[in-house]
């Protein structure tokens, strides 16, 4: 709640919130002022004096047309601090995010980031406007009546309608304790809606080709009927809210109240016909506030989910105290040990091993070996648990965080490129000459497909343009990593070439960014590890034996058999290569 | 997403607003009780509140002719009688009201959910998912609230006339006044609606922007990270949030004059009423307490009033969503059965003749292309990308419809057979494996009939071994991400491997993955594959070497002819096409070019 309220006060709001509240009395005093101005009139004619009536008429047109203007302001200040709030809330909530460690990323959904930085950014705005100003219109309809009739009639006639404002509040307040689950339960079930019918039809090959429609359909349908057995629940609730019934018995004991003080001579006809229209004005402030609650609920559901997400602590420390220093890339883990957050069994255990400077090492291993895991620990996308990792003998955590990075390119498995130009996503917005970014691709073996697209270096990738193929994305990937010029190369190569001539310049490319920098390489290119300087075989997060190629063909029963398995007949000659 | 679905589609149809409202009344039917009860409370409600400025005219001139007698407490009761009505009528009427659109809503929506899933694979080729949803989702909420639209036009519909006809009685004049009114008012809403609709249309283009933005970054979080491009992110970022806070406040800001401006023609309403009173009363035509009844009748006008003018335009609004979701409903799917023939037990035999097929017109996929294959026997297609491997399979599977000639399954017709019994017999192996977000058992039985634990534990060591899965905390109940993120794609291709073995198909068909797993899983993978082919009619669509030389025919397709066929060695032998693929395609998975890739780091060494 004190975040919402920070996030409504924020900047030039106040001038906004005063403004508002200002403009707003405004009109709904004059609201009232015009069925006393009408009440007067009638007063008037029935009387048969129609002296005052042309005064009526300036006062009723500076009340019912003026005053609605007036409200203008009142509702363009309101619609700023909505607004306001929005751009901020999404600026804070899109920051928060990109300041997450990696672990936080691994563990969400996208979807779901996706729907809380739209739908439930934009019903907080919507708590403003209009859940809010109506809450505020509805509670200044409540009291400026009171104010009214305070000044213009006797006072007696306040009592039923303070005891009418205490009875409403008590009653919106149990309806408000009954909406609000179903308000969170309805909005989670729309995402279900969604989420299920999304799922099947980015499944819809497997549904169809094992013939399960009928019960796809059927798992959708149980959500709808659910969703509308809850929307009805919510339709019955409000329609049997008791606030609207509360101003029916208000507004006949109000005419009875005013029928008899005019028998006491102490208010005319046109008297009762303004207090009865000012206490009728009450039916809209019940209206409303059935309605703005059920905005309100929604909101702060919506709060709640922004929140949960910010709230999530998971920074990685950013050391600045030590200086920036030039590193020359000898790596070293001793006895690195590494669990995943909410997971019980390590993901690493006990992992050592060195490689100095400008060699190039392998990790082999089956998937969930760990091999993903152990890379992502050098450019600190997670802090180790246990054990240490030295880069020239230091400490990892004692470099600069945005320095360690910058010595360190990482190219991923799943090459990841944004809807930009070729240039751009080569130069990643960083400022870079073209020349710089064209050599960086030739020596990438990249040129020539770039050059090959209609509109060379600025085609536009993605959605509206080109799709590359997965080579030419490793490609551009490696190019960036030319551009970075680091000192240590991290590769996560496990996506093959379907062709021959992409494969030879994939492995070209490869050779040419691993030249005079460390590099570490997960690939199941038998080509490349056959030729790496030292190769790690990972087993269930354990390190189970190192050397290179020959060595580990001699030694290793499981490495061998990566081998033998793809080449069986063909052995004989690995086994011979191998002596010599 | 409300900006998702606004494009025209190629299955969109217009259909006349008759139709529509034709179509959508066929729903109504089904909730006829709840209608009568709208009907008759509406009706009571309309009355009532039609009545209170009569009845409160007559209680004011009563009680300044008479004291307090019994006639004015029955007035004052009847005026509490009528207003609780009122309120009972509002209640029931609010209740019906929401059983019935919700009713609607949910069943166009079950309606739209079978059309969909009955829809062949064409349609979702075109398609994108969030389109689709977005109108079975958000545009039947429109019909919905459509209905409950019209409702209240009925109701507010009542309560005019009924207001209007007491005021009529009295002066006619007068009356005149409030009718001409709903034109009046008509007119600027439908002027006003239209630059809103521009301006919310622009709203929501700024703020698709600014979410692809958001989804393009946290998608490529890693990448941010890796480069250590936070800080550039947040002020591009900062940027066109700002952008999408400038359209939207312009488009909120005029948003935010139609109820004021309503207010307004309200204001001067209320002086021309007065000005006409002021000359009526005072000429004699109707009596100070007469001129009360219009100006409380117009008070209770006043919304109704404003409602009944703004409906139109919402209405055309409303029909817009029904007009998409009918397109939806209506779309047909190209792959129709004929018969349904069902056997006692599939052979695998599959015969195709002079097949000729094509996505979209003008480019034929295949013409008259024939292929026979043997209960038990196993082929590969080879060919370059487009050669039509991959429509073979999805022919097969029935997930598109051809053109001209005939497939036959064991000797029927695949159109005469029963469709849902068909495919229960084949099995599918998509190039990326799907998986759905639920447990690792819940995948592993999708589709075939329920498996007790042993089975399951022996299906998964079959197709490649279980142990990754004992060493998951959560074993068989391990919930698998979307689209299986938490798991490899070995992982995720050996689940499917299970499913099949426990389907335990006459045909199956794979399309082998291209991405490379890791040698000893792809070892598993192949170990499983051996398996599964066994003693089953299977068709491979081949990227692996191992699988070529594995067959007991190789199928060389070029442009949808069938160029070669034979064993991989007497393929290589004849030195044709075959051999070229294989050099193009094949090689660099063997030996030789391993153990020949040291001349890459070599050779550029020396350059």
């Amino acid at each position: 709640m004190a975040w919402l309220v920070h996030h409504i006060l924020a900047g030039k709001n106040s001038i906004y919130i005063v403004s508002w509240l200002a403009f707003q009395i405004i009109p709904t005093w004059f609201v009232s002022r015009t069925r006393l101005e009408v009440g007067n009139v009638v007063n008037d004619f029935i009387n048969g004096d129609f002296s005052g009536t042309l005064l009526s008429i300036l006062m009723i047109f500076v009340y019912a047309v003026l005053g609605p203007v007036i409200s203008i302001i009142a509702n363009f200040s309101r619609e700023m601090i909505a607004q306001n709030m929005e751009r901020d809330v999404r600026r804070e909530f899109f920051h928060a995010l990109l300041d997450k460690s990696q672990a936080f990323h691994d563990s969400q959904k996208v979807g779901d980031i996706m729907a809380r930085s739209t739908e439930d950014v934009r019903s907080l705005n919507l708590l403003i406007n209009p859940a809010l100003s109506v809450l505020m219109e509805a509670a200044l309809i409540l009291l400026i009546p009171i104010v009214v009739i305070a000044f213009n009639y006797p006072p007696s006639l306040l009592i039923l309608p303070l005891g009418f404002i205490i009875s409403f509040i008590i009653s919106i307040y149990f309806y408000y304790q009954k909406l609000s689950p179903i308000a969170k339960a309805q909005q989670r079930l729309y995402g279900n809606l969604n989420h299920h019918i999304l799922e099947e039809i980015t499944g819809m090959i497997v549904v169809k080709s094992s013939a399960r429609e009928k019960e796809a359909t059927g798992h959708y349908n149980g959500i709808a009927d659910e969703y509308r057995a809850l929307n009805i629940k919510m339709g019955k609730l409000q329609a049997k809210s008791k606030s609207v019934y509360l101003v029916l018995l208000l507004s006949t004991s109000c005419l009875v109240h005013a029928i008899l003080l005019y028998y006491n001579g102490r208010l005319t006809v046109g008297d009762i016909v303004a207090y009865y229209s000012i206490v009728l004005t009450y039916q809209q402030a019940a209206h409303f506030s059935v309605w703005a609650f059920t905005a309100v609920s929604k909101a702060s559901a919506g709060a709640d989910r922004l929140l949960d997400l910010m709230n999530k602590e998971t920074f990685i420390p950013r050391t600045t105290t030590h200086k920036r220093r030039e590193i020359s890339g000898d790596i070293e883990f001793k006895n690195v040990t590494f669990t995943y957050p909410d997971e019980t069994r390590p993901a690493l255990i006990d992992v050592s091993f060195k490689l100095n400077r400008n060699e190039t090492l392998a990790i082999v291993g089956m998937t969930g070996s760990g091999k993903s895991t152990l890379i992502k620990l050098i450019s600190r996308l997670h802090d180790v648990d246990g054990g240490i990792i030295t880069i020239d003998g230091v400490d990892i955590t004692r470099y600069d965080l945005d320095a360690l990075r910058q010595h360190i390119s990482v190219i991923e498995q799943d090459i990841f490129l944004f809807p930009d130009t070729i240039a751009r996503n080569i130069s990643l917005g960083r400022d870079y000459p073209m020349e710089g970014i064209k050599h960086a691709a030739v020596t990438a073996q990249a040129n020539d497909f770039i050059q090959q697209l209609p509109m060379g270096y600025d085609t536009e990738i993605g959605d509206k343009g080109i799709q590359l193929s997965g080579g030419e994305r490793q490609r551009i990937a490696i190019a960036r990593a030319f551009l970075s010029d680091p000192r240590i190369l991290v590769l996560d190569d496990s996506t093959s070439a379907i062709d021959a001539v992409t494969e030879e310049k994939i492995q070209r490319a490869i050779a040419n960014v691993q030249k005079h920098r460390t590099t570490i390489l997960i690939t199941h290119r038998l080509s490349q590890v056959r030729w790496a300087d030292a190769i790690i075989l990972l087993q269930g997060g354990r390190v189970t034996a190192t050397g290179t190629h020959e060595e580990l063909m001699a030694k290793s029963r499981v490495y061998r058999n990566i081998f033998m398995s793809r080449f069986e007949g063909e052995l004989d000659d690995v086994d011979t290569s191998g002596d010599a | 997403m409300p900006w998702l679905g606004l494009d025209a589609e190629e299955y969109d149809r217009k259909y006349t607003d008759l139709v529509l409202l034709k179509r959508i009344w066929k729903y109504i039917p089904a909730y006829k009780k709840n209608m009568i009860a709208i009907i008759i409370t509406i009706a009571i409600n309309a009355m009532v509140v039609g009545l209170q400025p009569y009845l409160l005219t007559m209680l004011l001139g009563r009680i300044q002719a008479h004291g307090l007698d019994m006639e004015i407490v029955t007035f004052i009761a009847i005026i509490f009688l009528s207003n609780f009505i009122s309120w009972c009528c509002g209640v029931i009427n609010n209740i019906n009201n929401s059983i019935v659109s919700n009713g609607v809503v949910r069943d166009l929506r079950q309606q739209v959910a079978t059309s969909i899933f009955s829809l062949d694979m064409s349609f979702f080729d075109k398609h994108p998912a969030g389109k689709v949803i977005s109108r079975l989702n958000a545009d039947t909420q429109h019909v919905g609230e459509t209905v409950n639209l019209t409702i209240s036009f009925i109701s507010n519909f009542f309560v005019i006339t009924i207001l209007i006809i007491p005021v009529m009685l009295v002066n006619v004049y007068m009356g005149i006044i409030y009718i001409t009114l709903i034109p009046v008012i008509a007119l600027s809403i439908s002027w006003f609606r239209k630059e809103a609709r521009r301006r919310t249309l622009l709203g929501h283009q700024a703020h698709a922007t600014l979410h692809s933005f958001i989804q393009v970054h946290v998608d490529g979080i890693q990448i941010v990270k890796n480069f250590g491009l936070e800080s550039s992110i947040k002020n591009k970022f900062d940027e066109v949030n700002l952008q999408s806070y400038h359209v939207n406040v312009k488009r909120a800001l005029f948003l935010n004059i139609f109820w004021p401006m309503l207010e307004v023609i309200q204001g001067f309403l209320i002086i021309l009423i007065v000005l006409g009173g002021k000359f009526s009363v005072q000429s004699g035509l109707i009596t100070g307490t007469e001129f009360y009844l219009f100006i409380e009748s117009m008070w209770s006008l006043w919304s109704p009033l404003f409602r009944l003018a703004a409906f139109w335009p919402q209405f055309q609004v409303g029909l817009a969503a029904i007009e998409r979701v009918y397109s939806l409903l209506d779309a047909e799917s190209n792959v129709t059965q004929d018969g349904a023939v069902h056997l006692d037990a599939m052979e695998g035999r599959i015969h195709i003749k002079d097949l000729t097929f094509q996505y979209s017109p003008g480019k034929p996929v295949f013409t008259d292309l024939c292929l026979n294959v043997a209960p038990g026997e196993s082929i590969a297609l080879v060919g370059h990308t487009g050669a039509g491997k991959s429509s073979i399979a999805r022919l097969l599977l029935r997930l598109y419809e051809f053109q001209d000639g005939e497939i036959n399954i064991d000797n029927v017709n695949i159109r005469d057979v029963d469709l849902h019994w068909y495919r229960k017999q084949v099995a599918f192996i998509p190039q990326a494996p799907f998986l759905w977000s639920d447990s690792i058992r819940h995948n592993v039985n999708y589709g075939v009939v329920r498996q007790d634990d042993d089975r399951l534990w022996w299906a998964l060591e079959q197709a490649g071994g279980a142990d990754w899965i004992r060493r998951l905390d959560g074993e068989l109940e391990t919930m698998i991400r979307e689209n299986g993120k938490n798991i490899s794609m070995g992982q995720r291709q050996l689940l499917m491997f299970a499913r099949t073995l426990l389907q335990d198909p006459a045909i199956l068909i794979l399309d082998e993955a291209t991405a490379s797993v890791d040698p000893i899983t792809e070892t598993k993978i192949q170990e499983a594959l051996h398996t599964l082919m066994k003693d089953r009619t299977s068709i491979i669509i081949a990227h692996r070497l191992w699988t070529i030389k594995h067959v007991d025919r190789i199928i060389v397709l070029d442009h949808g002819k069938i160029v070669e066929e034979g064993t991989h060695d007497s393929l290589l032998d004849q030195g044709g096409e075959y051999a070229s693929l294989y050099e193009t395609y094949f090689t660099h998975q063997s030996y030789e070019f391993i153990e020949g890739a040291k001349r890459f780091l070599e050779n550029d060494e020396n350059t």
